[in-house]
């Protein structure tokens, strides 16, 4: 069984527990942002080097983490930033560099071991790497993690309902990537 | 009415209530024998509140399922939730399975460990990747073309922008009183010498516009003179026409 966020940070406070708080931290945070990252950069490879930054921010952080937000929002918040950042300095170096990838999380995907064009978890996958960084963002956080608005806003700085409209938009052009395709 | 009665007729014949009924479910042989007994001890021991205490059964549950139970709810209330916002926006969601495709390797998360940083370190250890100074080089590049091409722009564009601002120069530039500091003679010299001023047909200004200086020269001239030039200057002319 996984502490609560509360004893976690005042465990974590305590430098006798510090570290064996933090690892119980990961344990219990790990998967969550994993799949939160892995679904907007794709690549596995990519995914770890941002969740240990991930980590090792919220080690470095966390000493001032103000409990305004729950821990776990702080921390979709982090992961949620690395993200944009890393896509930004993707797309950036694309641009610098000349070259012709602006499908390149799409043919990551493509590339994927398991990856059935036939199969509409497949398709979909594709349709989601169409949207925008920060509507992918909302589609994700709201179909895969049932995510509430309320939670969503914290973390993406958003009105709900700018949110709310930005997955119905998200969920129409899916709809309409996957019809023409 | 009358076909109502024929229904009554079929159902009154085809009811399973003139025959014996039998329900799918059974019990246990002498269940009924056997369940007072089995009572009395229960009271007896004190185990009145549930009929898993009876002894026909050990129920359990998982460890930490009361814990989780209400997660567990509230998950399922979500989904709820966002499973009806789709069917009112894109109804392709009801034929897709909800699990991501792509897969961690195995083993992932039981081994991951992050490098805690020594925050005690004074020595901070800069990397620099080769992708990174490649990726600089670019800019640096790039940023040189772009400062190469607004030079250029500015070199050549140069005479457009020159102008207004000459103009306005020249507006505020007291003409009055720099010609004051001018002496008579040097004056004289230059409106002698000039090429302009000593071809008045050359001089095209519009109304307000001509120099002060003209108008104080005018003024010292004379009538007789004045009338001697004008005469002088019509017979010029009609000799010009040739008149």
């Amino acid at each position: 069984m996984h502490l609560d966020d509360k004893e976690l940070l005042d465990l974590f406070r305590n430098s006798s527990t510090k570290e064996s708080a933090f690892t119980a931290i990961i344990n219990k945070f790990q998967e969550r942002l994993y799949w939160h990252i892995r679904k907007m950069v794709i690549s596995h490879d990519d995914t770890n080097d941002m969740l240990q930054n991930v980590f090792i921010k919220v080690w470095k952080g966390l000493d001032n983490f103000r409990e305004d937000s729950q821990l776990y929002t702080w921390l979709y918040r982090i992961a949620t930033n690395e993200c944009l950042t890393f896509l930004e300095q993707k797309k950036r170096k694309v641009t610098v560099s000349f070259e012709n990838d602006e499908n390149g999380l799409s043919n990551t995907i493509k590339a994927d071991k398991n990856f059935d064009a036939n199969k509409l978890e497949w398709k979909l996958q594709l349709a989601i790497q169409t949207l925008p960084e920060r509507q992918r963002l909302v589609f994700n956080l709201r179909y895969y993690d049932a995510m509430p608005y309320g939670k969503m806003s914290k973390i993406l700085e958003t009105s709900e309902g700018a949110l709310k409209a930005s997955y119905h938009h998200a969920a129409k052009k899916i709809e309409q990537y996957i019809l023409n395709g | 009415m009358k076909h109502n009665k024929e229904i009554l007729q079929e159902l009154t014949e085809a009811t399973l209530l003139s025959k014996d009924i039998k329900l799918p479910y059974e019990v246990t042989t002498d269940y009924f024998d056997n369940l007072p007994p089995i009572l009395v001890k229960n009271i007896s021991n004190g185990k009145t509140n549930s009929i898993g205490n009876i002894g026909f059964a050990d129920y359990s549950v998982p460890d930490g399922y009361f814990e989780g139970l209400s997660n567990v709810i509230l998950a399922s209330a979500a989904n709820k939730v966002i499973g009806e916002e789709l069917n009112t926006t894109a109804l392709i969601f009801n034929a897709i399975s909800k699990e991501v495709p792509y897969q961690a390797p195995e083993g992932y998360f039981e081994k991951l460990q992050v490098v805690i940083p020594d925050l005690n370190s004074k020595v901070p250890t800069k990397v620099t990747s080769i992708s990174s100074f490649r990726y600089w080089a670019q800019i640096g590049v790039a940023a040189s073309l772009v400062g190469v091409m607004i030079l250029c722009t500015t070199i050549f564009s140069n005479k457009e922008t020159k102008s207004p601002t000459t103009y306005l120069s020249y507006k505020s530039v007291d003409i009055k009183g720099d010609l004051d500091k001018v002496s008579d003679a040097e004056l004289v010299k230059y409106l002698n010498n000039d090429n302009v001023t000593a071809n008045p047909d050359l001089i095209i200004l519009d109304d307000g516009e001509l120099p002060n200086v003209v108008e104080q020269k005018i003024q010292t001239v004379s009538d007789d003179d004045l009338k001697q030039y004008l005469r002088q200057a019509s017979v010029s002319k009609n000799l010009k026409k040739g008149i």
